[in-house]
Parts: C-alpha cells; structure tokens; sequence
C-alpha cells in the first residue's frame, strides 16, 4: 500500500470501492485468497479501465500545470 | 447506469444478505491485516490495536458503505415510518381523530373535483378522443346553439383539408319509441352515416349505418340502439336484430347495438338510439324538404386529420361556410363558427355548470383548510408533550433536520391514510351527486362517468401530501428548535408553550372559516326553503304530466280533442281539485321563463319596428291560477266564457301591468301584443322569485283556446290532487292512459319534485355547504377545546397557586372560559367581516334573503358563540377541580 506517503485511514478505502462498484468501474467477485478463505476482490471493468485514462489525463494535465506554476516561481 | 441501479435494487431487497457480505469483507480486511502484524512480531493484542486505530471506527465504515450504496434515503424513510406508525399506534386517540378528519376533508374535495373531472376533463370513451373536435355556430345571444342547416353542413364537409371525417349531429332528449305494447322516451341522436366510423366505434351486434343510408331524406328508417336500451327494453334478445320499433310514429329497423358503455359522444347526456340525420324531417323535426335547408341542426363533430390543429380547422371552416338567408328567427349571417374539444360537456351547459363547480370547490377547500388548521393545532400539542423525547435525541447528536424529517414523516403518514379513506369517502359523497343530477326538472335522463381516473387519484393523493406538508411544518420546525439544556432539566411542559400566538390565530382561523360557511349554509337553507315553498304558487299537492300527441303525429283536430278529454275527465275524478294546461313547448308549468316571446305596446303608441317591450307569453287554460294558487290581484282568470270567437281577453302579471300604466287599474284596458289587440281582464302576482341578480320580469298570459299560434301537440298539465301526489300518479297516468293508449306521456311527477329539480343547483350547495359546516363546527369546536385542554394542563401549577392565594372555582373558570370566547369572539369577529365580503358569490342562488341577511348573521354569531362556550365548559371545569396541594405537589 503506495508505503506511508499516503496517511489515510484504511477503513475509508471500502466506501470508495463501492463507490466506484455502483458505478460500474470496478466489478467485485467472491473468491479464495491465499489462506484459503472467503475474500471479496475488486477488477476494473472496460468502463474502468476507459474512467481511469480520463482520469490519468486530468491528473497528468493538474500536476503538470501545478508543477509548472511551481517552476516559475 | 445498469449496474447503479441493480446495486441499489440488490441493497433494498436483499438487505440481509449485503449487510452480511459487507460485514465478511470487512472483517476479512481486519482479520487479514492482525495476521500480517503478528507475523512481523507483535502480539496479537497489540496486531489488534494497531489494524484498529489504522482502519478507523468499524460502525462509521459500514454507514459509509452503505451511503456509498445509496440506500441511506430509502433506508432512514422505512426507519422513520417505522417509528411514525409506532407513535400513532401509540396515541391512537390522536390518529383516529386525525384520520378522520382528513378522510372528511380530502374526500368532500375529491367527492366534488370527480364531478368536475366528469364535467369538463374526462376525455370520450372512444379511440384517440383528443383529435375530435365539436362545430358550433354560436349565434349573436352568445349561445352556442344556433345551428347550420344541411347545406352548410355539406359545404364544410366537402371543402375542407382539416377533418378527416366530419359527421352532423343534433340530440333530441324525447324521443316516443313504441316496441310492442310497450312506450318510453328516449333520448336520440340524428347523425351523418360514417358516425360511429368517425368515432371508431364498433357495435356489439350487427352493423353501423352504411354511407348510403344517409343519402336521401326519409328513405332508410335504420336505427343503432344502445346496449342499456337493448337490455333494459330488449332483454338482450339477439333477434331484436332486424326487428321493427316505432319512434314518433314511424317504423325503424333496427340493424346494431352498440358496445356496453358506450353513450354517444355528448358528456352528461346519454344517447339510447342513434338515428341518420337523413330522417330527421320524417321522425317530425325541422322540415321534410329534400334539401333539408331550413332544418337546424345543432352541431357537427369531426376527427382531425394528422397534424391539424383545432385553430387551423376553425380558421379554414370560418371560409368554407357561405351562411344561407333563411326565415330563420336569428340572422343567419350574424352566426360564428366556433370549435370546442368535443370532451367535456357542451358549451353552454359548462358555461352554467362552472360557477356551481367553482362555488362547491370553495366550500370544500375551506372545509379542508379548517382541517389543516386543527391538526396543525393538534401537532403542536403534540409537539410539546414530546418535547423531552425530542431533546434527547437532539441532545445524543441526531441533526436538527433529521428530527423534522422524522416528524413530516409521521405527519405524511396521517396524511396518506387520509387521503386513502378520504378516497373511501368520496365513493359515497359521489352517490349523492349522481342521484342529484340523474334526472333533469323534464324527467330527462342525465349520466356522467363517474369512475375514478388518475386525475382524481393524482388530485387527492397532491391534496393528501399538501396537506400534510402544510400541517406538518410548522409544528416540525417548532418542535425541533429548542433550548435543549432548559427542557432537560425542567419539567414537563410549562406556561411559556401555552403561550403560542400561532395556536391561537389557528383557532381564530378556524373559527372564522367556519362563520362563513355556516352563514353560507344558513343562507342557501332560507333561499331552498324559499324556492321549495313557491312564489306566489303553491307545488304541494300538485301533480305536472306532459303530453305529447305531436310525437304520434296528431292532427290540429285530434289534439283539440284528446286536450278536451283529458281536461274534462280528470276534473270530474273526485281526488282531484283542479286541473289546468298550457302550450307545453317552451318552459316548465310554473316557471316564470316560460312561454314564448310576444311584443306588447299600447294602442296609439308610434309603431314603428321594434318598438314596445319584449314579454314572456304563455298560453294557459282556464282555471290555471286557480289551480296553481297564483294570487289574482285584480280582475278574473280565464274561463269557459274565453274562447275562440268571444272577445280576446289576456292577463298581465304586476310588473308588467305597472310597466305599461304606472297609474290607474290595469283590468278593461286594451293592448296590443303582437299588434293584434286584447282587453286586459286580470292581474296576476309575480311568480318569479326575485333577487338581487334576477330583477322582476314583465310577464303575459293569453287563452289556451283563444291563441291563435297553431296547436305544438305539446301540452303540460298541472293538477291540483287532494291526497299524497306520489300516489296520486299512477292513477292519473292510468286515467290518460285509458282515454288514449297512443298519447306518449312523460315528465309526470310531484310538482315539488320537479321544483327540487328545477333549482338543484341551489339545493345541491345548499347540501354539500350544510354538511360541510356541520363538520367546520365540529373542527373548531374540537380545536377550541383541544388548545384550552392543553392550557389546563401546562398550566396546572399557576392554577393551583392562585387557588391556594384563595381563588375560588368561579375565578378559575372565569380564567378559562374566558381565555376561549376571547378567541372565539374574534374568530366571529373576523368571520362576519369575511361572510360580508364574500357572500357575493352566491348571489345567484339567494332567494328570498338576502346576502347580508342580518338574522342569519346573528343567529350564527350566537350559535358558533355557544358551541365555543361548550368547548370551554370541559376543559374549564377540569382546571376548576385542581386540588391545589396535588398541582404543586406534582410539579
């Protein structure tokens, strides 16, 4: 988990995910983890995957015009 | 989209099974996260603590997700229902009373908004009703019943683009039809051939008129009958098909029946036989010539094409239609094309019926304001006493705006279980309204679909949620704002809440509405008892009957006689006192707008055209006054001695008398009517009832048997009988009957009924507002007492304090009675200015007093007065009996 650059609390992480399951980016499924128990796991659908570029790009679009404010001044 | 919804769905209905899942994969992550922190060496107390702290609180989560999920609303509503159902089953006092009068207020407005749903929105039962129009030609007294002749009808038929069909209609509501030994009246419809095509209606039996069964006047005698009539006079027998009936004296076969529920296209009137406009001369109207050009008939109906619109269709007909000049008594060229919806009923009956509708609406909505007004009231007292509930919970963090929500939920709980049996309710009210308008003062039959549709479901469940919203606020908004730390620790309610203005001007509110409806009532009681008794004629004991030997097309020398046989027999049977005829055609027996138009001026006088005034004039026979009581003020009344060949006699009613000689007798004067010239022999009281609306109208009776208007064949009687009328009936119809098999008789009724039919619309307000100001009285009464109870009670302990100060019991209920007739004499105060000001509205149906009758004032001011002295009298001998050592000692 992205180390402790980003402190937040784990427990919001799960209003997020389903979140984003109600609108159809992330498909969730029941299976087995590696202990061998019952585990809910998360994919991104098509619609995610497409979200997540247009995402990218508003991101990379933000950090690349705070970055060049911050190099001006 | 898809997937936001399923989730949404999966949350509600499977609310079990996504809590437990939400629950596993929590506690998957927690238990998964204490094992990683183990393995790295920490205790698994410790490996708790931490996964703990880094997750954050575990019930928060959960309510996120389930927000996250977005079932929180739909969720906390359920919630929120479940604890309003819960606090109503907890008073359920409070709720019935709620309930019902809700249920009373929303029905009553429902009840009446059904009717105007039926009057003038319900659209035809027939397929794709919007694209029917109705034409009229409206002539130049402004009514919509002028009406095109055959030609005229044809020019806009064959030169138009607007309509896809148009078919001619004209309804006759008598029509004599004879099958066997057996005769009715029925109401008919002539109409073009591609009528029920045009409609898209089918007959349940048979077949419809073919195109060529309206091509040449009186040849095809083909008639479609309804599917009542086929199972009320046919005993649904299919082989009426083809069978032969007589309608006004000539055989019709009939080749259809038409479909169950369906009565023609005109609202409130019920067709029982559609007839091609094609033998409209032969069946006895208009004239039989082969063009039909100077027969009226009164309107057309036509299906717009696609696309058109009823404005370019009335646009291009204005063109189409060249009036033609006939000896029609209005000038042709002075008639307008006008289009209407053909839903709804017709112009001219709207016209009469929105005043009525708009009057019986007010009255309703006032009766559901005090409602509002009550149960608001009652929710504030409500809202006192659980104000300690509700300081707790706004004190264990719940939000201001969730403690309202949760009181509009319980105050939109009362509201839709009374706007449910408020529907119930109106089942019942809608009876009564039906059984009034089922017969018109002519026996004629009237039916108006009165089915709920979803205008009325939508009308009364809106009203249900207004309601509630607008008793509801208020109280909710109140109850949630208060000093929490103040209500924790003192008591229970105290003096300050007792204290609301808003409660008050509620009770003042509901004390005025009430005045002005229980004025209204008083006043349309005096007015129907008024109208019920007659001016200047007597209705009891009196029998009207109609003959129409016209529809069995009788000659001059037959009506003559059977008027004759009929007139002489029934005056020699002992049970009847008096009997007496008119000329039947134009208006009821005693109605004072009956009779035709003549032109009256005195001899001497410039007669140049117009000149002279325009009177009512009624062929009568002898003993007419006597029979209907009238009072004779001078002079005598028609005799054997006045008829044809002796000298022409006419007699004048008061006003017209004092309008032609302001001085001087008018009885042996000479005036000319209809510039020939009579000697007056009498003077008759008014029979008009007269008000401020309908001022005193000049009125002139002649001879029956020395009017020279040619017989109509139309004759009403009135008969004076000795015992009940109802029973008196059938043995007069029996006596007719005997004297002439063929004569079609109809309208017989008591005289009294036929007045109730006459003026139902006042009789009909004067119902609904009478009821509805009983219930007003009953709300404010109950309002009155419920806000003095509740002042009783908050203020038990200063009560007690004064009478251990040494107030006696008179004191104390001086305090308290005191505190109600203040507010009721407000109340009557602010009432009595709103009656005076909107008493107007009824000015049309106050006879015989007038809207600012003083004794109906004051006798309703000393009667809401009284019953607000009653609603004191409990609650002010409770705070009379306070023990003052138990009042502070509870405190």
């Amino acid at each position: 988990m992205s180390s402790d650059v980003l402190q937040i609390q784990q427990g919001s992480l799960y209003p997020a995910l389903h979140r984003l399951e109600r609108r159809g980016w992330v498909k969730a499924r029941w299976g087995i983890s590696e202990n061998n128990r019952r585990a809910k796991y998360y994919d991104l659908t098509k619609n995610g995957h497409r979200q997540l570029e247009v995402e990218k790009d508003a991101w990379d679009k933000l950090t690349a015009a705070v970055a060049q404010v911050l190099g001006t001044v | 989209m898809f997937s936001d919804l399923f989730i949404r769905l999966r949350s509600l209905l499977r609310h079990g099974a996504v809590e437990n899942e939400l629950d596993a994969e929590l506690r998957f992550h927690m238990e998964h996260q204490v094992e990683k922190y183990m393995q790295s060496g920490l205790t698994r107390a410790e490996a708790r603590r931490r996964t703990r702290l880094e997750f954050g609180g575990l019930e928060q989560v959960k309510e996120d997700c389930r927000e996250a999920r977005g079932v929180a609303f739909v969720e906390t509503l359920a919630q929120d229902v479940r604890f309003g159902l819960r606090m109503l089953r907890k008073s359920p006092g409070f709720t019935v009373v709620a309930v019902l009068t809700l249920a009373l207020g929303i029905g009553a407005n429902t009840a009446i908004f059904n009717f105007v749903d039926a009057l003038f929105l319900k659209p035809l039962a027939v397929s794709n009703p919007e694209q029917l129009m109705r034409v009229y030609a409206k002539g130049p007294s402004g009514h919509y019943g002028a009406g095109f002749s055959y030609p005229e009808f044809k020019q806009l038929r064959d030169h138009n683009s607007s309509f896809a069909a148009l078919s001619v209609e004209t309804e006759r509501p008598q029509l004599h039809l004879v099958t066997g030994d057996d005769s009715q009246e029925v109401r008919g419809e002539f109409v073009s051939g591609n009528y029920f095509s045009l409609l898209g209606i089918q007959p349940r039996l048979g077949r419809a008129f073919l195109p060529e069964e309206d091509a040449a006047p009186g040849r095809d005698a083909v008639v479609v009958i309804s599917d009542q009539l086929w199972r009320a006079g046919f005993n649904r027998d299919p082989a009426t098909l083809g069978r032969e009936i007589h309608i006004n004296g000539i055989s019709f076969r009939v080749i259809g029946i038409a479909p169950p529920g369906f009565y023609g296209d005109l609202t409130g009137l019920p067709v029982e036989v559609w007839i091609p406009a094609m033998m409209f001369g032969a069946a006895g109207y208009g004239c039989d010539d082969a063009s039909y050009n100077c027969s009226l008939f009164d309107a057309m109906i036509g299906r717009l094409s696609p696309g058109q619109s009823g404005a370019g269709a009335q646009a291009e007909a204005k063109t189409a239609i060249v009036w033609s000049a006939s000896n029609w008594p209005e000038t042709p060229s002075r008639r307008q094309i006008v289009l209407t919806s053909a839903s709804g009923e017709s112009p001219d009956d709207q016209a009469d019926d929105t005043a009525q509708m708009r009057l019986l609406l007010s009255v309703t909505a006032s009766l559901l304001l005090i409602a509002c007004a009550n149960l608001a009231g009652l929710l504030f007292a409500r809202g006192v006493t659980r104000r300690r509930e509700l300081a707790v919970r706004l004190s264990i963090g719940a939000k201001r705006s969730r403690v309202m929500r949760q009181l509009l939920t319980e105050s939109l709980l009362l509201g839709s279980l009374g706007g449910a049996a408020g529907l119930g309710f109106s089942l019942g009210a809608e009876q009564m309204l039906s059984k009034s308008y089922a017969t018109d003062s002519e026996g004629f039959h009237h039916l108006y679909d009165l089915g709920f549709d979803w205008r009325v479901l939508v009308y009364s469940m809106s009203l249900a949620l207004i309601t509630s919203i607008t008793f509801g606020l208020v109280p909710a908004i109140r109850a949630s704002r208060q000093n929490l730390v103040a209500e924790l620790k003192g008591g229970g309610p105290s003096e300050q809440h007792a204290r609301g203005w808003l409660r008050h001007v509620l009770v003042i509110g509901q004390v005025c509405l009430s005045m002005v409806l229980v004025i209204a009532a008083g006043l349309l009681i005096r007015s129907s008892l008024e109208v019920r008794r007659g001016t200047n004629f007597d209705p009891q004991h009196m029998i009207v009957l109609r003959l129409r030997p016209e529809l069995a097309k009788y000659t001059q020398a037959q009506i003559d006689s059977l008027v004759r046989r009929v007139n002489e027999r029934l005056s020699l049977t002992p049970s009847i006192q008096s009997v007496a005829f008119m000329e039947g055609g134009e208006g009821l027996v005693w109605e004072w707008r009956s009779g035709r138009d003549a032109q009256v001026s005195l001899p001497g006088q410039a007669q140049a055209p117009g000149f002279g005034l325009l009177v009512r004039k009624q062929d009568v026979s002898q003993n007419f006054f006597r029979t209907l009581s009238v009072p004779l003020l001078q002079g005598r009344e028609f005799g054997e001695r006045d008829r044809p060949g002796s000298p022409r006699v006419a007699i004048v009613n008061e006003t017209l008398a004092r309008s032609l000689w302001s001085v001087g007798s008018a009885v042996g004067r000479t005036v000319l009517i209809n510039r020939e010239l009579f000697q007056v022999i009498g003077v008759s009281a008014d029979i008009q009832p007269q008000n401020s609306v309908y001022a005193p109208e000049p009125h002139l009776y002649l001879s029956y048997w020395q009017s020279n208007a040619t017989r109509e064949g139309d004759i009403r009687l009135a008969i004076r009988v000795a015992g009940e009328p109802a029973r008196a009936r059938a043995a007069i119809r029996h006596i007719v009957q005997s004297l002439d098999p063929n004569v079609p008789i109809g309208e017989d009724m008591p005289m009294s009924e036929q007045v109730d039919l006459e003026y139902m619309p006042i009789l009909l307000a004067q119902r609904v507002t009478s009821f509805c100001s009983l219930l007003a009285l009953c709300l404010s009464a109950m309002g009155l007492y419920s806000i003095l109870a509740f002042a009783v009670r908050t203020r038990t302990r200063e009560i007690g304090i004064r009478m251990a100060l040494g107030a006696r019991r008179q004191d104390v209920l001086r305090l308290v009675v005191g505190q109600g007739t203040k507010l009721a004499l407000m109340g009557v105060a602010t009432g009595t200015i709103a009656a005076l000001l909107s008493m107007r509205l009824l000015a049309s149906l106050l006879f015989g007093v007038k809207t600012t009758d003083p004794v109906t004032y004051v006798c309703v001011a000393v009667l809401l007065f009284l019953v607000a002295c009653a609603a004191c009298y409990f609650p002010a001998r409770r705070a009379a009996s306070i023990d003052p050592m138990q009042a502070l000692r509870t405190e």
